[in-house]
């Protein structure tokens, strides 16, 4: 927008100028760039002291006319150091222009889409440039940023093509279940849906992620991306915002240029951890060998042949008893992916268009396409600018199509990572890809405890569509030079397909696995509309009080109208199987309809006030009307004020080593309004739960209704965060050190949840305030350029550090303990692991059995048989989700055209759950399985308790676990939940791109502009704690919000990418 | 006046923010659920939620404590059941079914037919609401009762009340509802959403009398007077009892339409149909008198051998060669079984116990004969043989597992719990065992030579040194969030109730 403007005004200077050049001469050249020798359009020529001036045409060339007392020619581009050149007497004049990195940060968009010089911010704001969110060719801009933003926290669900990325500003604000940030595309807020199935009452057995939609974004659309992160920065966006707005701006065509631009990739995928097993012991249980068990707890592998498996037409497999290290790992395939990008756009000083087409292709490391992603994005924008009016619009279309690998525990229908790391060690799992071979098939296969992992592959699957257009107009309008007016309407609709299928899987009676249960087959039919709406209305002026004060102010209206419907049909019990229309079943199908319809009404206003172009102070505040509100009380205010002083300016003490320097302060609110319907009581269609399996009304062709479990809550308040930060930005040694530091302390109050209550109360949660939350966190990036030489060497590091602590202050009522079973409504916990509150500590600590020690610490085992036994009534906090701190490390190095850049993400501490590691160890496929060579043992100092409940007395402890009970006391003991928390520390190499840039003159002659090769690799390498050598600790199945961080259910592996990028531009 | 003019638009959206409160607030009711329901459309619900987990997972439960069934070996899923090694989040989504499910339906179905004075809707949701609350004190010991279910009205975190005070004041609510007007212009026909007896008030007064005899006899061994009087009393008014089941028979052989033990014991979430093995404890019994049940109870075993077998309780570490699995039978269910509240057999056992000892009128003979009678019908056999043999009272009575000769409590107690494995109420049999200490328990295990069939026997794996399991935990999702719940009981703490001495 402001290069537009810029380009604008050069070309009003050109035509005032345009009388005189009847008298002058003739001077032309071409202006490139000195980093890759790029040509530079559009850059500004102008005589000095004259309005005398031109721009650069597309292959930088400009031409213009002198007068014959000029002497010097002045260049200046938006993001390039000025430029002054002598003239003389020659007449062809080339320029190469540097980075002006001051310049270069100096324009930053901030809220409601307003640009201010950054200088002027109170406030911490990040932004991302165009290269660095794609050069990793991710087909997601925000896992482009993992690493590279301090105080941001981003992780990405799974490997899967097309996962959810998580991103999370300044730690967890809202229990409510939504801590995303604000998606703003060009001033208007997007619709960030994740569109994550899973089943409401139990999700840890089917889970299913289909990516959310801020990914839907093409990154190679994007310009650049501001990170908004306090309150005193977002408040202008109401209550959305209140965990920090992600600001994209999306790229615009330029004057004076018609540019094609193609950008194209290739790359191939491998799983990056699979869990790392024993492989000492082969198949059995209790010590013995049984070829019909699904787990490794048989005698030590000795290589001896062995039948194994079920006897089938008189027949039997045979195999040495010998451990298969890797099969797991063969069972994957090479994943591949394709991103491409083509781009036109160009325009006149009026008017500029941008026209593209992205796709992206990807197929992940399942055999067969059951995990794939494909996207087709277009994307249409244009301006005018006239006299008085402005007008701009942006259209943009996605198609997504995808599949997923269902994750988590099975229920209705197998998931496959479950099946495959239950598989004894010494088994192949490739052979059983044909699952029609006798020994493969359900009715034979070797086991009827597990199912063969590439059924639910080949029989299982889904379908993911979803048609989005987005976009917005905008209109503005200058009454006088100091005010105008804009009016900003966005839309934002999508509609989602969603097809989902379980095949009837029959055993046949009479046949090896006859006893195991049949799977009647499910069909799944999903509907899924959203439709928002945004439009915001505003008057701002810019005045100036004397030389020295600037007043620049804003008053703005703002509607925000969401509605979604959502249809659910499904049928069980399949009568023709690999048939998956919902009429296949001779039962009735299930359907329920959701809709929801909320809209949130805003008035705010904003001064900025300048004093000396060195102080700034803003005041802001914004008034919301939300519908989600009881009505008595449905609307907040927030207010919100910051400081923004350059102490080097105003002091007069620039010098070579501190070039810059400024202090920021600021304080402010944000509001945040409830769930919706979460106000009145209501009935709901009865259905009883049943530990498997349910009994749903109808029933008997009677139907029924019931007291909802959630209490209505006509006292709800809006959640309000508060917010104090200070920074500074100080810059060394011309830009070559820059340091951004900033300290934050932020209350959220009145916390909305879905508070679980005493079950006895006849009613099982109530959205409440019921508390407040505390973030204050450390926030550094630095920026160091040990290497700038003329010739084109240059070296750039940024690190960045982030420590954040979120506390859970206070419950309301005198509650000593909070359990986070509910989020975002999943069901969040283990067997008997829970995630809880306590006040006064970090929020989010795993909860789980306490073992019970006698006075002297000893471990009180059961005589019965020498396992530990548990303190029901004590649990034990084991830990929290929360990191020690994350910190990101990425590095830059050029050489004329030359480039190699990597990024490391390291994130240090926390906890979370692991099923996998829960499943590995009840089957004995964990390497800590194999505990005393699995020979039996006596718990070490342990005891017995003997005399009587009232004086126990303890006596050491003689009992062995016995063979029988060792695979119980690794995997099924009541105590044994506590084991599988597991560290989630690591380190990963999240970007390594090595790139070369064709010299300017070269690509010219073949017709051009620029040409760009590079080698890209994602997430090449992955450190973990020690006990961790089960999975990528980034993974989760709970979603891509707080619930997340619980921890995983049968999650498949994360994935390291590599491969090739080229970008030309015509 | 130029400025002025400018700030109109911004006047202007002030006046249309206005304009849309009205609108905010009409935009927050939920379309997706309904604000109200009549009693007839609760009441439902609520009885199938009491019903789904008395007949659903506590028929497993107590299947496997009245032994009549043991976990197979070769799989997993009732391990911690057969071998009383429980945690606290065990038994967690029982409650919630009963109280954020059925108590709380039964509960609004009562307070509605209230204020309507419709006092048959009034009857039937307190009969139920009782028989809930007593199976969840039976089962729990000590939980909220009169604070419980107040949720709504701001109290979330009731205290928990002593067994034996619930106990009164359950009594008090069975005679508050029958005392009601049934003949009132208000009082309306349940028809179709009564499950139990299609609207038939009758046969709910009959319930009212047989579930208040069930309670009654509870005090039976610690409380004799407080039973006598209370039986007495009951007899004196000339109270009927239920002559036939008090059943939910509306199953259907569909998804989530399913019988609840059915369903939940073989669905497809499960990995094997062969968790239920038969247990030596019933089956031997059965096998030793040739009683035709046991092939209603049981399946034939699945490999090619057939037959029926049984294993020995609570031997789920047998290997797979040993005791290969499917050799074993296992657990008879049907997916459109109907769950049984009060069976018919129960309700005369009940009346053979009182009369038996003393309390109430009648032949305590002819009534054990009906109990049998009707258990055998259950399954369409023909009792009568048996009945002339070896299960006449008195042969009974003095048959090799009781006491000694002529023990006919023992006998009645017995055959009951013969007879409630056919009807899934092996955790009434157990309550029944708790209270009595019939049938006996065995100093030997099955595998001993001098084991009596029909015999309890401590489990193999137990895990609680030789004291069988009283109850279970109360869940964690209760004691977590309400302050006021006791610590948690150990797992063979007695109820008031039980006079069994382990």
């Amino acid at each position: 927008m402001r290069k537009l403007l810029l380009l604008g005004l050069s070309a009003v200077l050109t035509l005032a100028s345009s009388e005189s050049w009847a008298q002058g001469r003739a001077v032309s050249g071409i202006v490139t760039s000195v980093e890759d020798g790029q040509a530079l359009p559009g850059v500004n020529v102008v005589v000095k002291g004259t309005a005398n001036g031109t721009v650069t045409d597309a292959e930088g060339r400009y031409s213009i006319v002198v007068p014959e007392s000029a002497t010097v020619l002045v260049f200046s581009f938006i993001g390039r150091e000025s430029f002054e050149v002598e003239i003389g007497d020659r007449s062809t004049i080339d320029v190469q222009m540097t980075q002006d990195v001051k310049q270069l940060s100096e324009v930053v968009v901030t809220a409601v889409g307003i640009e201010r010089s950054e200088r002027t911010l109170g406030f911490a704001a990040t932004k991302v440039e165009q290269r660095d969110i794609t050069q990793g060719r991710s087909f997601s801009p925000m896992n482009s940023l993992q690493g590279k933003v301090a105080g941001v926290n981003i992780s990405s669900s799974s490997g899967a093509p097309g996962a959810s990325t998580k991103v999370i500003i300044r730690g967890y604000t809202s229990l409510s279940g939504n801590n995303s940030p604000l998606y703003v595309v060009d001033g208007v807020p997007i619709n960030n849906n994740a569109s994550i199935f899973y089943d409401e009452s139990n999700s840890i057995q089917r889970t299913q992620d289909f990516g959310n939609r801020a990914n839907d974004i093409n990154p190679d659309d994007i310009e650049n991306i501001t990170v908004l992160k306090g309150a005193s920065a977002t408040a202008l966006y109401g209550s959305r915002a209140a965990n920090g707005v992600i600001m994209i701006t999306t790229k615009k065509g330029t004057a004076n240029d018609v540019r094609v631009d193609f950008s194209s990739s290739a790359t191939l995928s491998d799983p990056l951890r699979l869990p790392e097993m024993q492989n000492t012991f082969g198949q059995g249980w209790s010590g013995h060998f049984a070829f019909e068990e699904n787990g490794s707890w048989g005698p030590k592998m000795d290589g001896v042949d062995r039948l194994w498996g079920n006897i089938v037409d008189n027949s039997q497999q045979i195999k040495p008893f010998s451990p298969l290290k890797n099969n797991v790992r063969d069972f994957y395939e090479r994943g591949t992916s394709f991103v491409n990008t083509v781009a036109l756009s160009g325009g006149t000083e009026k008017a500029s268009y941008y026209l593209s087409y992205g796709n992206v292709s990807d197929d992940g490391v399942i055999p067969t396409d059951a995990d794939s992603y494909k996207r087709h994005s277009f994307s249409l924008r244009g301006s005018t600018t006239g006299k008085k009016v402005t007008t701009s619009a942006s259209l943009n279309y996605v198609h997504k199509d995808a599949k997923v690998v269902t994750t988590g525990q099975g229920g209705e229908g197998t998931t496959v990572f479950q099946e495959m790391i239950q598989i004894p060690r010494d088994i192949s799992i490739v052979d059983h890809r044909d699952i029609n071979y006798k020994f493969n098939n359900l009715d034979n296969y070797f086991t009827l405890y597990a199912q063969n992992p590439y059924y639910p592959i080949l029989k299982n699957g889904n379908d993911f569509n979803e048609d989005r257009l987005y976009g917005n107009v905008n209109v503005g309008y200058n009454f006088t030079d100091w005010l105008n007016a804009t009016l900003r309407v966005g839309g934002d609709i999508a509609n989602a397909q969603v097809h989902d299928w379980v095949d009837k899987a029959i055993i046949n009676d009479g046949t090896p696995n006859a006893s195991a249960n049949d799977i009647p087959g499910r069909i799944d039919n999903y509907s899924r509309y959203t439709r928002d709406l945004n439009a915001d209305f505003i008057l701002s002026s810019n005045n100036r009080i004397g030389e020295a004060i600037t007043v620049n102010s804003l008053v703005g209206y703002n509607i925000n109208d969401r509605a979604s419907d959502n249809l659910h049909v499904f049928v069980r019990d399949l009568d023709i199987p690999g048939y998956f229309n919902i009429n296949n079943s001779s039962q009735s199908p299930i359907t329920s309809r959701t809709l929801t319809h909320r809209r949130l009404l805003g008035l705010y206003g904003q001064a900025e006030f300048g004093f000396k172009e060195y102080l700034f102070l803003t005041v802001l505040a914004r008034n919301d009307w939300s519908s989600t509100l009881p009505p008595d009380n449905n609307t907040f205010f927030y207010p919100g004020a910051n400081i923004s002083f350059v102490f080097t300016d105003a002091f007069d003490m620039q010098g070579k080593t501190l070039s810059f320097g400024k202090l920021r302060v600021g304080y402010g609110k944000t509001g945040n309004d409830a769930p919706i319907y979460s106000i009145y009581p209501v009935f709901v269609a009865s259905e009883v739960d049943l530990p498997f399996g349910n009994i749903a009304f109808p029933v008997g062709g009677v139907n029924a209704f019931e007291v909802s479990n959630a209490i209505g809550n006509l006292n709800l308040q809006p959640e309000i965060t508060t917010e104090f930060e200070i920074g500074v930005d100080l810059r060394f040694f011309q830009e070559r050190i820059r340091l951004d530091a900033s300290y934050y302390d932020k209350d959220t109050d009145g916390q909305i949840m879905s508070v679980p209550l005493p079950v006895s109360s006849g009613y099982t949660s109530q959205v409440r305030n019921f508390g407040k939350v505390n973030n204050e966190g450390f926030e550094v990036l630095l920026n160091v350029s040990p290497v700038r030489s003329e010739n084109g060497f240059n070296w750039d590091i940024s690190a960045n550090y982030t420590k954040n602590t979120t506390t859970l202050v206070s419950l309301q009522g005198g509650l000593e303990r909070t359990d986070l079973t509910g989020l975002g409504g999943f069901f969040v916990g283990a067997y008997d692991v829970d995630f809880v509150g306590y006040p006064g500590q970090k929020l989010g600590l795993f909860e789980g059995p306490r073992i019970l020690k006698d006075p002297q610490g000893r471990t009180v085992v059961n005589p019965a048989n020498g396992l530990p036994q548990v303190d029901l009534d004590n649990p034990e906090i084991l830990g929290s989700f929360q990191p020690d701190f994350i910190a990101g490390l990425s590095n830059r190095i050029e050489f004329k055209g030359a480039s190699l850049s990597f990024t490391f993400d390291w994130r240090e501490g926390g906890k979370m759950y692991s099923y996998t590691k829960r499943l590995m160890s009840f089957v004995g496929n964990t390497t800590q399985s194999t505990y005393n060579d699995r020979n039996p043992f006596i718990e070490p100092n342990s005891v017995i308790q003997v005399g009587t409940a009232e004086a126990p007395e303890y006596v050491e402890n003689t009992v062995p676990v016995s063979m029988a009970n060792i695979s119980s006391y690794h995997g099924t003991g009541p105590y044994i939940d506590r084991n599988f928390l597991i560290d989630r520390s690591y380190v990963k190499l999240r970007e390594l791109v090595l790139g070369y840039s064709l010299p300017a003159n070269l690509v010219n002659r073949i017709g051009f502009r620029n040409l760009e090769i590079n080698l890209v690799g994602r997430n090449l390498l992955l450190w973990t704690a020690q006990e961790n050598n089960i999975i990528d600790p980034e993974l989760t199945t709970f979603g891509n919000d707080l619930s997340g961080e619980f921890g995983e259910w049968g999650a498949g592996p994360t994935v390291r990418s590599y491969g090739i990028s080229l970008r030309a531009g015509f | 006046m130029k400025r002025f003019k400018n700030y109109i638009p911004v006047i202007l959206t002030i006046v249309f923010l206005f304009s849309c409160e009205e609108k905010l607030e009409d935009l927050n009711i939920d379309p997706n659920n309904p604000s109200a329901v009549t009693p007839e459309l609760a009441l439902p619900a609520g009885i199938t939620s009491v019903a789904s987990v008395v007949g659903g997972r506590f028929a497993i439960v107590g299947g496997i404590w009245s032994q009549y069934y043991t976990q197979n070996n070769a799989s997993n899923q009732y391990k911690d059941i057969d071998a009383f090694y429980f945690t606290p989040s065990d038994f967690s989504t029982e409650w919630q079914e009963y109280y954020a499910g059925g108590l709380n339906d039964l509960k609004y179905v009562k307070e509605a037919a209230a204020a309507n004075q419709d006092w048959n809707f009034y009857l039937i949701a307190s009969l139920v609401e009782v028989y809930g609350f007593h199976f969840l004190t039976d089962i729990y010991g000590d939980i909220p009762f009169s604070e419980a279910l107040r949720g709504d009205e701001g109290l979330s975190e009731p205290v928990f009340e002593s067994s034996r005070s619930i106990y009164d004041s359950l009594l008090a609510r069975i005679d508050n509802a029958m005392a009601k007007d049934f003949t009132a212009p208000t009082a309306t026909d349940p028809g179709d959403a009564d499950f139990i007896f299609g609207g038939d008030i009758d046969k709910w007064i009959q319930f009212g009398n047989t579930l208040k005899l069930k309670i009654l006899l509870r005090f039976a061994e610690v409380e004799p007077n407080v039973a006598a009087a209370g039986i007495q009393q009951l007899y004196a008014s000339g109270a009927q009892f239920l002559s036939e089941d008090a059943a939910l028979d509306h199953f259907t052989d569909e998804a989530g339409k399913r019988n609840p033990f059915f369903e939940q014991d073989k669905s497809p979430a499960l990995n094997t149909n062969q968790n239920l093995k038969a247990s030596r404890t019933l089956f031997d019994l059965l096998n030793q008198y040739g009683d035709p049940r046991q092939d209603d109870i049981y399946n034939e075993a699945e490999d090619a051998a057939g037959g029926y077998k049984a294993m020995n309780q609570g031997d789920f570490n047998a290997t797979s060669t040993a005791l290969p699995p499917l050799t074993i039978s296992t657990a008879k269910v049907g997916p459109t079984d109907p769950v049984f509240l009060i069976s018919e057999a129960e309700t005369y056992f009940l009346q053979a116990e009182a009369v038996e000892r003393g309390w109430g009128t009648g032949d305590a003979e002819q009534l054990y004969n009906m109990g049998v009678t009707a258990a055998f019908e259950r399954f369409g056999e023909d009792a009568a043989p048996l009945l002339a043999g070896p299960y006449a009272l008195n042969t009974f009575a003095s048959a090799p597992h009781l006491n000694g000769s002529g023990d006919r409590l023992g006998a009645i107690l017995t055959q009951k719990w013969m007879a409630l494995a056919g009807t899934y109420q092996g955790i009434e049999a157990f309550f029944d065992r708790m209270r009595t200490g019939y049938p006996l328990v065995s100093t030997v295990y099955h595998t001993d030579a001098n084991y009596k069939a029909g015999q309890v026997v401590y489990p193999k794996e137990g895990t609680t040194s030789g004291k069988f399991a009283t109850r279970v935990f109360l869940p964690d999702t209760e004691t977590a969030r309400n302050p006021n719940a006791p610590d948690q009981p150990a797992i063979s703490d007695p109820m008031w109730w039980h006079s069994f001495v382990q």
